[in-house]
This record gives C-alpha cells, sequence and structure tokens, in this order.
C-alpha cells in the first residue's frame, strides 16, 4: 500500500499539541479552523499560537524530552513568553474529544433467501 | 530582522546549546547537514547560497556549530565594515 497522509481536523487545538504528534506523527496535516480563527485576539494570533505549539513540542521531542507526558508543561512553558500560546490554552484547556471509536461495523445481518 | 519561515521560527533564538541539540538529533537520524544563508529570506525565495561544502560525512556536531559559527562571524565583520563605509 502507498504511503498515506493522516489528516486531524475537528475540534484540534494548541493545547492537545503533543498528543497529536504522538499519535500521528510529524508527517501530518494539523487542520486547526476553530483552533485558528476562534482566538480571542484573532486568526493571526490563533495561527501563531499554534506555530509556538507545534515548535516547542518538536524541540522538546528532539532533545529527548517524553513530551506525550511533559507536554502540558512545556506547552505552559511557552505560553510564559508567547501571549498568543497563552491565550489559546485559556481558552481551549477544557476541550478534550475522548470518544469511542465510530469506525465500527453497524451493518445488522440480515437472513438471505 | 525576525523572519517567521522554516523550522523554530516561532520560538526565541537558540542558544548554541539548544541548536547543537537540534544538530545532534539530525545527525543521529543519520541526516546530511548543510549551512545555507542569504540576504533575502522571502518565503518564495528557495535558493539560498551553500556556506563552504555539504557536510554528508560529518557525525560530530560541534562541527557544524563550527561552520555556523563561522559563517555568523564572517557576516557579521561583514556588515560592520559596510556600516562603517557609510559613515
Amino acid at each position: 500500500m502507498p504511503a498515506v497522509m493522516p489528516v486531524a481536523s475537528g475540534g484540534i487545538h494548541a493545547g492537545q499539541m503533543h498528543q497529536l504528534l504522538h499519535y500521528l506523527g510529524e508527517d501530518v496535516v494539523l487542520q486547526s479552523g476553530g483552533g485558528t480563527i476562534g482566538h480571542p485576539d484573532g486568526v493571526a494570533q490563533g495561527a501563531t499560537a499554534n506555530r509556538v505549539a507545534v515548535e516547542a513540542i518538536i524541540q522538546a521531542r528532539n532533545d529527548g524530552c517524553d513530551y506525550l507526558n511533559e507536554g502540558p508543561e512545556i506547552l505552559a512553558s511557552a505560553a510564559r513568553w508567547s501571549p498568543e500560546l497563552r491565550k489559546a490554552l485559556e481558552v481551549w484547556k477544557d476541550v478534550t474529544y475522548n470518544f469511542e471509536s465510530t469506525d465500527v461495523p453497524d451493518a445488522l445481518a440480515t437472513l438471505t433467501v | 530582522m525576525r523572519i517567521t519561515q522554516g523550522a523554530f521560527s516561532y520560538l526565541p533564538d537558540f542558544t548554541d546549546d539548544e541548536v547543537k541539540a537540534q544538530v545532534r538529533y539530525c545527525l543521529v537520524n543519520g541526516w546530511a547537514i548543510s549551512v545555507e544563508y542569504t540576504d533575502d529570506p522571502h518565503p518564495r525565495n528557495v535558493h539560498w547560497e551553500m556556506w563552504g561544502l555539504p557536510m554528508f560525512d560529518l557525525t560530530d556536531p560541534d562541527a557544524v556549530m563550527g561552520e555556523i559559527n563561522g559563517a555568523g562571524k564572517f557576516f557579521i565583520d561583514r556588515l560592520h565594515n559596510i556600516t562603517h563605509l557609510r559613515r
């Protein structure tokens, strides 16, 4: 099978960056729509918050940090000098998506005649 | 001048130790490192000049740091000379 590019889209935001990179890897498209334009200071600030978050996590990963578990601290640390990220983390801090998978067969077996 | 393109451009300037850590990560992954520079850091300028030679066989981060700092010193010195000439 040829390689495919995972795409995360829908309800993602800067505060989940460590999880997104852990589960999806670095060859990934992160389509953060609401998590960008929903930033209280504006779209550009939302984009900056996402860039700061992804770069802070990648730097920590490359340095050998346990970035999945230390992710919230790494992001909080970057938010101390990045007002854009600070506000994004504050706005979306309670937004998580821990759904059960919906990718299951839901067809009922029917009798064949 | 701050530019916001390329990796880590949204983070504060790296210290030498932080640069070296990233260089080490590249080398551990088996990637070749080259130092490039430009006086036109435009998003669509993909043709930067290369500083010296590509370092295909390099395994020591310190050697890369030497090249980076050598390039930095060269351009800072040149900038000072230009500033001096304009006075």
